[in-house]
Protein backbone atom coordinates (compact mmCIF):
# COMPACT_ATOMS: atom_id res chain seq x y z
CA UNK A 1 0.00 0.00 0.00
CA UNK A 2 1.49 3.17 -0.83
CA UNK A 3 1.31 6.56 1.46
CA UNK A 4 0.08 9.47 0.80
CA UNK A 5 1.82 11.52 3.28
CA UNK A 6 3.12 13.92 0.23
CA UNK A 7 -0.60 14.85 -0.22
CA UNK A 8 -1.20 14.95 3.34
CA UNK A 9 -1.04 18.97 3.35
CA UNK A 10 -2.52 19.98 0.48
CA UNK A 11 -5.36 17.64 1.58
CA UNK A 12 -5.77 18.93 4.77
CA UNK A 13 -6.71 22.51 3.16
CA UNK A 14 -8.60 21.24 0.54
CA UNK A 15 -6.13 21.71 -2.14
CA UNK A 16 -6.18 18.88 -3.75
CA UNK A 17 -7.73 17.92 -6.97
CA UNK A 18 -11.66 16.07 -6.58
CA UNK A 19 -9.82 12.79 -7.88
CA UNK A 20 -6.43 12.72 -5.58
CA UNK A 21 -8.88 13.85 -2.45
CA UNK A 22 -11.10 10.63 -3.08
CA UNK A 23 -8.03 8.43 -2.86
CA UNK A 24 -5.80 10.22 -0.09
CA UNK A 25 -9.74 9.73 1.63
CA UNK A 26 -9.90 6.12 0.73
CA UNK A 27 -6.14 5.34 1.87
CA UNK A 28 -6.46 7.63 5.06
CA UNK A 29 -9.50 5.20 6.44
CA UNK A 30 -7.58 2.52 6.02
CA UNK A 31 -3.65 3.32 6.74
CA UNK A 32 -3.33 3.87 10.38
CA UNK A 33 0.12 5.68 9.80
CA UNK A 34 -1.39 7.71 7.56
CA UNK A 35 -3.97 9.27 9.53
CA UNK A 36 -1.40 9.86 12.65
CA UNK A 37 0.82 11.70 10.18
CA UNK A 38 -2.54 14.18 9.18
CA UNK A 39 -3.37 14.53 12.75
CA UNK A 40 0.74 16.40 13.38
CA UNK A 41 0.66 18.02 10.16
CA UNK A 42 -2.65 19.78 11.43
CA UNK A 43 -1.69 20.03 14.93
CA UNK A 44 1.91 21.83 13.43
CA UNK A 45 -0.56 23.85 11.10
CA UNK A 46 -2.48 25.16 14.18
CA UNK A 47 0.64 25.89 16.41
CA UNK A 48 1.82 27.68 13.79
CA UNK A 49 -1.02 29.38 13.30
CA UNK A 50 -1.37 30.13 17.18
CA UNK A 51 2.14 31.80 17.12
CA UNK A 52 1.72 36.23 18.52
CA UNK A 53 1.97 38.11 16.40
CA UNK A 54 4.92 40.72 16.48
CA UNK A 55 4.23 44.31 17.08
CA UNK A 56 5.97 47.31 15.43
CA UNK A 57 8.20 49.57 17.27
CA UNK A 58 6.70 52.72 15.54
CA UNK A 59 3.61 53.56 13.64
CA UNK A 60 4.63 52.57 10.10
CA UNK A 61 3.37 54.68 7.37
CA UNK A 62 4.01 58.07 8.69
CA UNK A 63 4.93 59.38 5.46
CA UNK A 64 1.29 58.93 3.95
CA UNK A 65 -0.29 61.16 6.89
CA UNK A 66 1.34 64.25 6.39
CA UNK A 67 -0.49 64.34 2.67
CA UNK A 68 -3.94 65.31 4.98
CA UNK A 69 -1.94 68.71 6.30
CA UNK A 70 -3.74 70.71 3.86
CA UNK A 71 -6.72 69.89 5.68
CA UNK A 72 -5.36 71.82 8.90
CA UNK A 73 -6.09 75.13 7.41
CA UNK A 74 -9.82 74.23 6.24
CA UNK A 75 -10.77 72.76 9.75
CA UNK A 76 -10.14 75.90 11.57
CA UNK A 77 -11.07 78.16 8.38
CA UNK A 78 -14.51 76.31 8.74
CA UNK A 79 -14.65 76.45 12.10
CA UNK A 80 -14.37 80.08 12.52
CA UNK A 81 -16.44 80.79 9.56
CA UNK A 82 -18.98 78.77 11.00
CA UNK A 83 -18.84 81.15 14.55
CA UNK A 84 -18.78 84.35 12.07
CA UNK A 85 -21.89 83.17 10.35
CA UNK A 86 -23.36 82.36 12.98
CA UNK A 87 -23.27 85.72 14.54
CA UNK A 88 -24.39 87.34 11.37
CA UNK A 89 -27.44 84.53 11.86
CA UNK A 90 -28.01 85.82 15.34
CA UNK A 91 -27.74 89.60 14.06
CA UNK A 92 -30.04 89.17 11.25
CA UNK A 93 -32.19 87.11 13.03
CA UNK A 94 -32.60 89.70 15.21
CA UNK A 95 -32.81 93.11 13.12
CA UNK A 96 -35.49 90.70 10.97
CA UNK A 97 -37.51 90.02 14.42
CA UNK A 98 -37.31 93.80 15.26
CA UNK A 99 -38.44 94.65 11.88
CA UNK A 100 -41.44 92.71 12.06
CA UNK A 101 -42.49 93.59 15.70
CA UNK A 102 -41.35 96.83 16.18
CA UNK A 103 -43.28 97.92 12.88
CA UNK A 104 -46.70 98.21 14.31
CA UNK A 105 -45.29 100.28 17.03
CA UNK A 106 -42.90 102.91 14.98
CA UNK A 107 -45.65 104.77 14.30
CA UNK A 108 -46.14 106.01 18.25
CA UNK A 109 -42.22 105.80 18.67
CA UNK A 110 -41.61 107.75 15.76
CA UNK A 111 -41.21 111.16 18.07
CA UNK A 112 -38.50 108.99 19.81
CA UNK A 113 -36.06 109.40 17.06
CA UNK A 114 -32.35 107.47 17.06
CA UNK A 115 -32.80 105.64 20.27
CA UNK A 116 -35.24 103.29 18.05
CA UNK A 117 -32.82 102.53 15.23
CA UNK A 118 -34.60 99.44 13.97
CA UNK A 119 -37.82 101.24 14.32
CA UNK A 120 -37.07 104.68 12.68
CA UNK A 121 -36.47 103.74 8.79
CA UNK A 122 -39.99 102.05 9.37
CA UNK A 123 -41.61 105.15 10.95
CA UNK A 124 -43.14 105.90 7.54
CA UNK A 125 -43.78 102.66 6.99
CA UNK A 126 -46.06 102.27 10.18
CA UNK A 127 -48.98 104.23 7.77
CA UNK A 128 -49.78 100.66 6.70
CA UNK A 129 -51.49 98.52 9.17
CA UNK A 130 -51.53 95.62 7.44
CA UNK A 131 -47.68 95.17 7.25
CA UNK A 132 -46.98 95.15 10.77
CA UNK A 133 -48.30 93.85 13.66
CA UNK A 134 -48.30 96.07 16.89
CA UNK A 135 -46.33 95.37 20.09
CA UNK A 136 -48.01 94.60 22.95
CA UNK A 137 -49.62 96.51 24.73
CA UNK A 138 -49.13 99.35 22.10
CA UNK A 139 -52.30 101.28 20.66
CA UNK A 140 -50.51 101.14 17.40
CA UNK A 141 -53.58 100.53 15.13
CA UNK A 142 -54.94 104.09 16.39
CA UNK A 143 -51.88 105.85 16.14
CA UNK A 144 -51.26 104.26 12.30
CA UNK A 145 -55.12 104.96 11.57
CA UNK A 146 -54.46 108.62 12.66
CA UNK A 147 -51.45 108.96 10.51
CA UNK A 148 -53.00 107.54 7.29
CA UNK A 149 -55.96 110.25 7.55
CA UNK A 150 -53.43 112.40 7.88
CA UNK A 151 -51.20 111.43 4.71
CA UNK A 152 -54.73 111.93 2.39
CA UNK A 153 -55.30 114.98 4.15
CA UNK A 154 -52.68 116.80 3.38
CA UNK A 155 -52.93 115.37 -0.46
CA UNK A 156 -56.14 116.98 0.12
CA UNK A 157 -55.18 120.75 1.48
CA UNK A 158 -51.80 122.00 2.44
CA UNK A 159 -53.51 123.36 5.74
CA UNK A 160 -54.06 119.94 6.63
CA UNK A 161 -50.47 119.54 6.40
CA UNK A 162 -49.80 122.42 8.19
CA UNK A 163 -51.73 120.94 11.64
CA UNK A 164 -50.74 117.67 11.21
CA UNK A 165 -47.22 119.24 10.99
CA UNK A 166 -48.05 121.01 14.37
CA UNK A 167 -49.08 117.97 15.78
CA UNK A 168 -46.02 115.75 14.98
CA UNK A 169 -42.66 118.04 14.84
CA UNK A 170 -40.52 114.55 14.41
CA UNK A 171 -42.07 113.51 11.15
CA UNK A 172 -42.05 116.62 9.33
CA UNK A 173 -38.22 116.50 9.83
CA UNK A 174 -38.70 113.66 7.91
CA UNK A 175 -41.25 113.83 5.70
CA UNK A 176 -41.81 117.34 4.96
CA UNK A 177 -44.88 118.08 3.63
CA UNK A 178 -46.49 116.18 0.12
CA UNK A 179 -43.45 114.91 -0.99
CA UNK A 180 -43.80 113.18 2.86
CA UNK A 181 -47.43 112.08 2.00
CA UNK A 182 -46.10 110.64 -1.13
CA UNK A 183 -43.24 108.47 0.45
CA UNK A 184 -46.02 106.92 2.19
CA UNK A 185 -47.31 105.09 -0.54
CA UNK A 186 -44.38 103.38 -1.15
CA UNK A 187 -43.07 99.74 0.88
CA UNK A 188 -39.88 100.52 2.66
CA UNK A 189 -37.20 97.40 2.89
CA UNK A 190 -37.05 95.72 5.63
CA UNK A 191 -33.23 95.77 7.25
CA UNK A 192 -31.57 93.58 6.86
CA UNK A 193 -27.91 91.78 6.41
CA UNK A 194 -27.76 89.76 3.31
CA UNK A 195 -30.51 87.89 2.08
CA UNK A 196 -32.11 86.16 4.94
CA UNK A 197 -31.24 84.77 8.25
CA UNK A 198 -32.18 81.30 7.13
CA UNK A 199 -28.96 81.72 4.48
CA UNK A 200 -26.74 82.76 7.17
CA UNK A 201 -28.10 79.73 9.57
CA UNK A 202 -27.58 77.55 6.31
CA UNK A 203 -23.85 78.35 6.25
CA UNK A 204 -23.44 77.96 10.12
CA UNK A 205 -24.60 74.62 9.63
CA UNK A 206 -22.61 73.96 6.49
CA UNK A 207 -19.47 75.33 7.75
CA UNK A 208 -20.13 73.66 11.70
CA UNK A 209 -20.35 69.99 9.38
CA UNK A 210 -17.08 70.54 7.16
CA UNK A 211 -15.42 71.42 10.04
CA UNK A 212 -16.73 68.70 12.18
CA UNK A 213 -15.85 66.20 9.11
CA UNK A 214 -12.29 67.74 8.17
CA UNK A 215 -11.23 67.58 12.56
CA UNK A 216 -12.72 63.72 12.28
CA UNK A 217 -10.19 62.81 9.00
CA UNK A 218 -7.53 64.70 10.80
CA UNK A 219 -7.88 62.45 14.14
CA UNK A 220 -8.17 59.29 12.33
CA UNK A 221 -4.60 59.61 10.73
CA UNK B 1 1.50 42.84 7.42
CA UNK B 2 4.15 44.16 9.72
CA UNK B 3 3.84 40.55 11.59
CA UNK B 4 4.02 38.27 8.66
CA UNK B 5 7.14 40.73 7.22
CA UNK B 6 8.52 39.77 11.10
CA UNK B 7 8.06 36.06 10.42
CA UNK B 8 10.21 36.27 7.47
CA UNK B 9 12.46 38.62 8.28
CA UNK B 10 12.57 38.46 11.74
CA UNK B 11 11.30 41.21 14.28
CA UNK B 12 13.21 44.72 14.07
CA UNK B 13 13.34 47.60 12.35
CA UNK B 14 14.88 46.17 8.86
CA UNK B 15 11.15 44.66 8.93
CA UNK B 16 9.90 47.55 9.76
CA UNK B 17 11.79 49.30 7.53
CA UNK B 18 10.35 46.57 4.80
CA UNK B 19 6.31 47.44 5.61
CA UNK B 20 7.48 50.51 5.58
CA UNK B 21 8.60 50.69 1.89
CA UNK B 22 5.91 48.88 0.54
CA UNK B 23 3.54 50.63 2.00
CA UNK B 24 4.82 54.18 -0.04
CA UNK B 25 5.22 51.64 -3.12
CA UNK B 26 1.84 50.38 -3.22
CA UNK B 27 0.48 53.88 -2.50
CA UNK B 28 2.27 55.53 -5.51
CA UNK B 29 1.45 52.39 -7.62
CA UNK B 30 -1.86 52.06 -6.60
CA UNK B 31 -2.77 53.16 -10.27
CA UNK B 32 -1.44 49.29 -11.25
CA UNK B 33 -3.16 47.35 -9.07
CA UNK B 34 -5.14 45.04 -10.84
CA UNK B 35 -7.00 41.60 -9.55
CA UNK B 36 -9.61 41.34 -6.94
CA UNK B 37 -7.78 41.34 -3.68
CA UNK B 38 -6.19 44.21 -2.17
CA UNK B 39 -4.83 42.69 0.67
CA UNK B 40 -3.53 40.00 -1.76
CA UNK B 41 -1.45 42.60 -3.59
CA UNK B 42 -0.27 44.28 -0.65
CA UNK B 43 0.99 41.51 0.56
CA UNK B 44 2.83 40.12 -2.54
CA UNK B 45 4.85 43.48 -2.36
CA UNK B 46 5.80 42.94 1.29
CA UNK B 47 6.45 39.10 0.83
CA UNK B 48 9.25 39.90 -1.95
CA UNK B 49 10.72 42.46 -0.35
CA UNK B 50 11.13 40.89 2.75
CA UNK B 51 12.37 37.63 0.43
CA UNK B 52 14.91 40.30 -1.30
CA UNK B 53 16.42 41.24 2.05
CA UNK B 54 16.82 37.97 2.76
CA UNK B 55 18.91 37.11 0.12
CA UNK B 56 20.94 40.21 0.42
CA UNK B 57 22.08 38.65 3.79
CA UNK B 58 22.87 35.57 2.60
CA UNK B 59 25.19 37.30 0.19
CA UNK B 60 26.62 38.90 2.37
CA UNK B 61 27.16 36.10 4.55
CA UNK B 62 24.84 37.51 7.55
CA UNK B 63 22.38 34.26 7.26
CA UNK B 64 23.81 30.61 6.28
CA UNK B 65 22.95 29.21 2.55
CA UNK B 66 19.75 28.38 2.40
CA UNK B 67 18.53 24.27 2.37
CA UNK B 68 18.24 23.43 -1.20
CA UNK B 69 14.37 23.11 -1.62
CA UNK B 70 13.19 19.49 -3.13
CA UNK B 71 15.16 17.48 -1.34
CA UNK B 72 13.05 13.68 -0.26
CA UNK B 73 10.94 14.39 2.37
CA UNK B 74 11.40 12.64 5.74
CA UNK B 75 9.58 11.76 8.63
CA UNK B 76 11.18 11.93 12.28
CA UNK B 77 9.43 9.01 14.04
CA UNK B 78 7.95 10.59 17.41
CA UNK B 79 9.66 9.58 20.70
CA UNK B 80 7.44 7.29 23.01
CA UNK B 81 5.88 8.82 26.02
CA UNK B 82 6.54 12.53 25.59
CA UNK B 83 4.02 15.52 25.89
CA UNK B 84 1.48 15.71 22.51
CA UNK B 85 1.86 18.25 20.13
CA UNK B 86 -1.46 19.08 21.19
CA UNK B 87 -0.15 20.55 24.15
CA UNK B 88 1.95 23.10 22.97
CA UNK B 89 0.00 25.83 22.67
CA UNK B 90 -0.64 25.95 26.30
CA UNK B 91 3.11 26.25 26.69
CA UNK B 92 4.78 29.46 25.81
CA UNK B 93 8.48 27.83 26.48
CA UNK B 94 7.48 25.20 24.10
CA UNK B 95 5.74 28.17 21.39
CA UNK B 96 9.42 29.63 21.46
CA UNK B 97 10.55 26.23 19.82
CA UNK B 98 7.83 26.22 17.24
CA UNK B 99 9.33 29.95 16.51
CA UNK B 100 12.46 28.91 15.82
CA UNK B 101 11.86 25.68 13.96
CA UNK B 102 9.65 28.36 11.68
CA UNK B 103 13.00 30.56 11.23
CA UNK B 104 15.18 28.32 10.33
CA UNK B 105 12.84 26.92 7.36
CA UNK B 106 14.17 28.60 3.90
CA UNK B 107 12.68 32.10 3.49
CA UNK B 108 10.25 30.84 0.21
CA UNK B 109 9.08 28.12 2.40
CA UNK B 110 8.61 30.28 5.64
CA UNK B 111 6.76 32.61 3.75
CA UNK B 112 4.38 30.53 1.91
CA UNK B 113 4.10 28.36 5.62
CA UNK B 114 2.73 31.85 7.08
CA UNK B 115 0.69 33.10 4.02
CA UNK B 116 -1.18 29.71 4.78
CA UNK B 117 -1.53 28.97 8.48
CA UNK B 118 -1.33 32.49 9.79
CA UNK B 119 -2.90 34.68 7.37
CA UNK B 120 -5.00 32.08 5.52
CA UNK B 121 -4.50 32.90 1.91
CA UNK B 122 -5.65 29.72 -0.31
CA UNK B 123 -2.41 27.92 -2.23
CA UNK B 124 -3.97 29.39 -5.57
CA UNK B 125 -3.07 32.85 -3.85
CA UNK B 126 -0.12 32.14 -2.30
CA UNK B 127 0.75 31.11 -6.13
CA UNK B 128 -0.19 34.75 -7.56
CA UNK B 129 1.50 36.82 -4.25
CA UNK B 130 5.09 34.91 -4.23
CA UNK B 131 4.85 34.23 -8.53
CA UNK B 132 5.53 30.54 -8.43
CA UNK B 133 3.51 27.64 -9.97
CA UNK B 134 0.83 25.52 -7.44
CA UNK B 135 3.04 22.74 -7.29
CA UNK B 136 5.32 24.70 -6.00
CA UNK B 137 3.41 26.26 -3.19
CA UNK B 138 1.84 22.88 -2.47
CA UNK B 139 5.66 21.71 -1.84
CA UNK B 140 6.53 24.27 0.15
CA UNK B 141 3.56 24.22 2.49
CA UNK B 142 4.17 20.70 3.48
CA UNK B 143 7.80 20.61 3.57
CA UNK B 144 7.96 24.21 5.90
CA UNK B 145 5.23 21.80 8.09
CA UNK B 146 6.89 18.95 7.87
CA UNK B 147 10.58 20.61 9.06
CA UNK B 148 8.83 22.11 11.70
CA UNK B 149 6.78 18.90 13.16
CA UNK B 150 10.62 17.41 12.75
CA UNK B 151 12.13 19.85 14.70
CA UNK B 152 9.34 19.69 17.82
CA UNK B 153 9.64 15.90 17.38
CA UNK B 154 13.56 16.19 18.11
CA UNK B 155 12.82 18.04 20.92
CA UNK B 156 10.90 15.69 22.45
CA UNK B 157 7.31 15.77 21.77
CA UNK B 158 5.11 13.28 20.14
CA UNK B 159 2.51 13.44 17.51
CA UNK B 160 -1.11 13.18 19.08
CA UNK B 161 -2.94 9.61 18.30
CA UNK B 162 -5.20 11.58 15.82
Amino acid sequence: MEHVRADLSAYLDGALPADRRSEVAQHLEACGACRGSLAEIRETARLIAALPAAVPSRRLVPDLAPRLNWLRPLRSLSAVGAGMFLLVFMASATLDTGFRMGGGAAGTRASGGAAQPASAPNAEFAGRPSTGSPAPGVPAAPAATERSTAALQATATPKAVAADAAASPARDRTLPGPTGAQRTAVAPEPLRIGPSPWFWLALTVLSGLLAFVTHRRLRAH
Amino acid sequence: MYAHVARILGAGPEAEDVVQDACVSAWRSIGSFEGTSFRAWLFRIATNRAIDVVRARRRRGELPLEPAEGQEETWAEPVAGGPELADIAADREAMRHVEAALAGLPAEQRAAVVLRDVEGFDYEEIARITATELGTVKSRIHRGRLAVRNALLAQGWRGSSG
